[in-house]
């Protein structure tokens, strides 16, 4: 038996039995596949780095957290975010309702993985949307997400 | 017969002042200055103006007369300090230097009007005239209305404006305790509004406003006066109340053009910050924008400038009016980036625009991740 196809595999599979690839949709595929080992390495140096428990504790978050990216064009890379028993993961779909969503484009996305912005200048210029419980300790999160990995990336 | 100006201008605070300046030096308009309070009324407020708005008007760069280089944010014990440079100004020195700056233009064929301890008392939209104490008529072609929270023009075009008290004192204070190179914000539990320390050098510039009624706020006051007595020195020299803006309107257009040529700016707009309370930078470049909205050099829909900014940041103010104090401070200033983040928004008077990129930009960045 093979091994089951990722999202990202199944929507390329799909767009290769719909259509012929074009640049265009070969460019989205390979865009979403940087994205989506962004977000993994993402987790993997945040778990190698930070005590999430610490974390929590510092930042007085008790209960266990469900984050997601939405962004648009990306909808299906693995941008959800469970914190949980002191470690990160991604999650491809969020079954439950997340604890909070932060819709944002590509282009403002790319500005926060590249350090130019952060997650609360982009909220608080009203850059994304932020859908559910909109706590501002969870912005420390994604900073030290996108600095453990945009310091390496982009300094 | 009615006297007949060009421009009538109610109130001549800052808002109103850089307005009939604007006009005055780029046209030939004939301007009348009405004001329900004496030419040395003093406001009371505040007083401190950051940087933006000495960038905006260098003119005020001479009547700074301190200067402090950090905000500290404080709820109970603990402490936010925040790097923002704030240049306190005596607003009587400032109503002083934009009369002299009004007069400096008054020439023989400059036709410009002052009437003080003068009240509008009715806007007759169609007419395009106003009734001053009952009896006298105006005639205009525009009417600028920036006679503050109360404002009898807005009230002429049914602008609704939400309103807190404030009381305002200066006080002698020991140096020491009151650092000379730090504005205090403090919050203060089941109370929307804050209670401030600006300190102006020789004195301290300290104050109350929030959503309370004035006898309450008044008791308040005097409590944390005593409280602030037990710390060393202390003299109140000074000490007055009023009534500011405590959102922005988001919901109507702070003018009227069909009936009447109106436009509103200064507290009269609601042209407040509704998070920092912070107001003359508002008032001065409503002020100038509504003047070149007259002047043909500002399409109406772009007035104010500020509008999405003032927005957005009364949004913000929703939200954290959803919860308690302790949890909008938790929340705000539990994260020291995040906070700096929120801090320096709401002193940046605007929204940057999103620039699009490019697939050749977006290539180069995804090659990197």
């Amino acid at each position: 038996m093979g091994r089951k196809l990722t999202i990202t595999e199944q929507m390329l599979a799909n767009e290769s039995n719909s259509s012929p690839p074009t640049p265009d949709t070969k460019f989205i595929a390979w865009k979403k596949q940087k994205a989506k080992e962004m977000f993994e390495k993402m987790c993997i140096r945040i778990n190698q780095r930070i005590d999430v428990k610490k974390f929590r504790k510092r930042y007085n978050i008790i209960e266990d957290r469900t984050l997601e990216f939405y962004i648009k064009g990306m909808e299906d890379v693995d941008t959800g975010f469970v914190f949980k028993d002191g470690r990160v993961r991604t999650i491809k779909k969020i079954a439950d309702k997340p604890t909070v969503v932060f819709k944002c484009s590509e282009d403002v996305f790319l500005r926060m993985a590249t350090k130019e912005i952060t997650l609360a200048q982009a909220y608080f210029w009203g850059w994304i949307d932020v859908i559910g419980e909109n706590a501002l300790r969870d912005y420390e999160i994604f900073n030290e997400m996108f600095n453990e990995y945009g310091s390496e990336i982009f300094e | 017969m009615p006297m007949k100006y060009d421009v009538v201008i109610v109130g001549s605070g800052p808002a109103g002042q850089i307005a009939a300046e604007t006009i005055l030096s780029k046209s030939s308009m004939s301007v009348l200055i009405i004001d329900a309070n004496p030419e040395d009324y003093e406001k009371p407020c505040g007083g401190g103006i950051p940087n933006d708005c000495l960038k905006e008007f260098p003119f005020l760069k001479r009547i700074v007369r301190h200067k402090t280089n950090e905000i500290v944010a404080r709820y109970k014990d603990t402490d936010r300090p925040f790097p923002i440079e704030i240049n306190m100004v005596p607003r009587m020195s400032m109503r002083k230097l934009l009369f002299r700056r009004l007069r400096s233009l008054d020439t023989p064929d400059l036709a410009l009007g002052y009437m003080f301890n003068t009240r509008v008392t009715k806007v007759k939209r169609k007419e395009h005239m106003v009734i001053l104490n009952d009896k006298f008529e105006v005639e205009y072609k525009w009417l600028i209305g920036a006679d503050g929270v109360n404002s009898v023009v807005g009230k002429s075009i049914g602008f609704k404006i939400q309103k807190v008290p404030i009381i305002v004192a200066h006080a002698k204070v020991e140096p020491a305790i009151h650092k000379n190179t730090r504005c205090v914000i403090e919050f203060i539990e089941d109370f929307r509004g804050y209670w401030w320390v600006f300190p102006k050098g020789c004195h301290s510039n300290i104050g109350l406003g929030g959503d309370v009624k004035g006898r309450i706020l008044k008791q308040m006051f005097d409590e944390r006066v005593k409280e602030h007595a037990k710390l060393g020195p202390f003299e109140e020299i000074y000490r007055s109340a009023h009534l500011i803006p405590s959102a922005y309107n988001t919901e109507q257009k702070p003018y009227q053009i069909d009936d009447g040529h109106i436009l509103l700016c200064g507290d009269a707009a609601s042209f407040i910050n509704s998070m920092t309370g912070e107001g003359i930078y508002y008032a001065l470049v409503g002020g100038r924008e509504a003047a070149q909205v007259i002047l043909g050099e500002r399409l109406l829909s772009e007035y104010p400038s500020f509008h999405e900014y003032l927005t957005r940041i009364q949004s913000l103010k929703n939200d954290l009016d959803k919860q308690s104090i302790k949890d909008a401070f938790d929340r705000i200033f539990c994260d020291e980036r995040t906070s700096r983040d929120m801090v320096d928004f709401l002193f940046s008077h605007s929204i940057p625009k999103p620039k699009a990129l490019s697939d050749d930009e977006k290539k180069a960045i995804y090659s990197k991740l």
